[in-house]
Formats: C-alpha cells, structure tokens, sequence
C-alpha cells in the first residue's frame, strides 16, 4: 500500500508529544496516528505525562514544617498497647514580664536591656530570658514542671532557629531582633507562646 | 521446623495502607515516611488556594495533626493521600475564608483595592485538587526513579526552560546522541511505575 507509515518508534512518539518532530516529518506522523487506535493512545497518554509534569507548580514544605509535623505523632508508652496519639497543643499564658514592672525614680529603661518572660501553660512555667549579644539576642531560658526531653523553635522574619533542652530544662539560641514565635515541644504537649518581641 | 524469613520492607517503600496501619501500631518511622511521602502535596494545596507561606504551613500543621488524631478511624487507608488532600483544600477555605472577612471588615479600603486583596471564596475546584493528586503521584515516581532518568526527566520536564542536549549531555557524562532513547527508556520505566498504582 503506497503512504504506509510504519509504527513510529516510542522515541519518535516522544518527540512528536513534545513538539520536537521537524515540520515535514510532522505531517507524516500526524497522518499516521490519526488513523492508528494504538499511537493515538501512546501519544494520548505520554502529552497527559508531559503535561502534568510541565504544569506541575508544587512547592516542597519547608524542613521546619515537615519536622513539626513529624513531632505531632507519639507513640504509646505502653508496649502492650501501642497506639499514636497526638501531642496537645496550647498556648501559654504571660505571667511577668520585666519590662512592664515600674523603674526606680531616675532610672531609664532602654530596648537594649535584658528583659525577663515567664509564662504558664498550667502545667510548666517558661522563664524565658533575652539579652543583646551584639548584633543579635541571646534567648535562654529553662523549662519548669515535669519534663522529660524537649525542645525549643523560635519562628520569626530571620528563619526558625532550634535548640534542645538539656538535663534541667535549659535551653539557649541566638537570633536576630524581631518577633517570633516560640514553641515548646515536649513528650505530650507542644506550646507556643505567640509575638514574643526580641530587640527593636 | 519451618523457618520463614521476614523481609524487612523500609517506610519508604511501603503502600499507603501499610504506612497507615504501621502508624495505628504505633511505628513512628512510619508516621515520618508518610508525612515525606505527602509533604509536598499538603504544602502545595494551601499555596495555590492563594495562602502564604506561614498560612500554609498552619494547614499543613492542622491536616498532619487531624490525621494523627483520626488515625484508626480511617476507613480506606489505600486512600490516605485523597482524605489528606480534600483535609488541606477543606482547612485552606476555611482559612482563607476568616482572611477574606478580616480585609472586608477594614473600612479604610476603597472598592477596587479591596477587589485586588481579598482571597478567593471558593474552594479549589474538584478538578483542580484531582489534577495536583495526578502532579503529586507523577512527581512521587520520578523521585523514585534510578539515576540517571531521575536527573533526565527532571531537567527535560520540570525545569521552566529545558536545557539543550548539549548541556544536558555533559551533565550526564553522555554523548548528545544517547538523550533521545534513554528519555524514551526513562519514560517507559516512569510509566510501568505509575502503572503499577493504577495510573
């Protein structure tokens, strides 16, 4: 039969699936596969693979979020009844704070002062201490209440900074001014203390 | 005595279903896996409604931490990453919905500003969540793939502007030549891939 177009390759149908055929072969091909059920099938399928592929606009999360997210799942500590169960999250709650204690008569308070936090999500007692360290502040402070392990994320303009508790409940990191959110996270609850405000 | 061997199979390369069921057994490596495996997804959906970053992550903390606790109450495990999606598009509405109320609420702003800033009051449409469930089971396949097709199909597909053969060749280490048949071998191994889940 003259005009007879063999099967294309599958290279050849990726090419054509990506428009790189050369325009006189294009006519060819497009002859062919409008008349064969199987390559108007393999080229239906590889433009939806390329398609989705081309168009595909997904954003990873970022490592911090992941790693939240991770630290949602606790497992059971009873081996006989393993079972996951979510960590509480609350907010705690403002309990002092040195910058809005009164100053002695003739004394000035300054942005540049050390300044002393302590919340209460019931249960623990954050004492959070803030510090100019040059260019940046220095965050310490301890965990109070029963605790076991955890850790300390302050999220803010500047990126999430992290830092362990050790054996007391201490922990320290050092972060650019601005506002963040600090967040605790222990064996069965998380807390946050929301806008805690570093310099500036 | 019959022995049998057990065969360790990582998270990783779990299905769905095993990762859920892992998790209600109290597997943590599980629950990580499956927070890897769909972490792209979960952040994706709350971006596209319009949501910025620490918006999004808020959804994406809220789906992860809805999962956990409705972990034994999942009916169809196979279909986690559907219940997952529809949590996000769900949460991302919600939220976007409480921000479209706060900027109306702002007298200050004229019609037109206000007409530029509030987000949208839909949901994603069903066609668009299904079409990132297509993107996310795609782009979960490739990651999969063995090098050099992961590197290959993602410069010749996901990159805005593909780089010409040439450049792409002395990335690989190959001649110009070898980029058109192992872009078919890679895509072929790609779809026996994404056949194998139904797709």
């Amino acid at each position: 039969m003259t005009g007879t177009f063999r099967h294309p390759s599958f290279d050849q149908l990726v090419d054509f699936a990506e428009g790189r055929i050369a325009t006189e072969r294009r006519a060819a091909l497009q002859a062919h596969i409008s008349i064969c059920a199987r390559c108007t099938t393999e080229i239906t399928q590889l433009e939806r693979l390329i398609g989705l592929m081309r168009t595909d606009d997904g954003e990873d999360a970022p490592s911090h979020v992941v790693a939240r997210a991770v630290r949602l799942f606790r497992p059971s500590p009873d081996a006989s009844r393993p079972v996951a169960t979510l960590r509480r999250r609350v907010v705690a709650a403002l309990q002092f704070d040195s910058a809005q204690q009164p100053l002695a008569m003739g004394v000035r308070g300054t942005s540049a002062d050390s300044r002393q936090l302590m919340f209460s999500d019931g249960e623990h007692v954050f004492d959070v201490r803030i510090t100019p360290t040059g260019a940046d502040w220095t965050v310490a402070g301890q965990v109070l209440g029963p605790i076991e392990t955890g850790r300390v994320e302050l999220r803010g303009p500047a990126g999430v900074f992290e830092a362990g508790l050790n054996d007391i409940g201490e922990f320290v990191v050092s972060v650019p001014p601005g506002t963040y959110v600090l967040l605790v996270t222990l064996p069965d609850v998380e807390v946050e203390i929301p806008s805690l405000k570093i310099g500036g | 005595m019959q022995v049998i061997a057990s065969t360790f199979i990582p998270p990783s390369q779990r299905t769905d279903e095993a990762l859920v069921i892992a998790c209600r057994r109290g597997e943590a490596a599980a629950w990580e896996a499956l927070v890897a495996r769909y972490q792209r997804l979960i952040y994706s959906i709350p971006r596209r409604a319009g949501l910025g970053e620490e918006l999004a992550a808020d959804v994406f903390q809220h789906v992860f931490a809805t999962l956990v606790e409705h972990i034994h109450r999942i009916e169809q495990p196979e279909r986690i990453g559907a219940w997952l999606a529809t949590t996000a598009r769900r949460e991302a509405w919600r939220i976007s919905r409480g921000q479209r109320a706060a900027i109306s609420s702002q007298a200050s702003l004229d019609d037109e500003e206000q007409q530029n800033t509030i987000p949208d009051d839909l949901p994603l449409p069903d066609e668009v969540l299904l079409r990132m469930e297509e993107q996310h089971d795609v782009h979960t396949a490739v990651t999969a793939l063995a090098e050099p097709c992961r590197t290959l199909v993602t410069l010749l597909f996901y990159q805005p502007e593909p780089p010409p053969y040439e450049r792409i060749a002395a990335m690989l280490g190959t001649t110009v030549g070898s980029i058109g048949p192992t872009r078919a071998r890679c895509l072929q191994k790609l779809r026996r891939s994404l056949a194998k889940i139904g797709f």
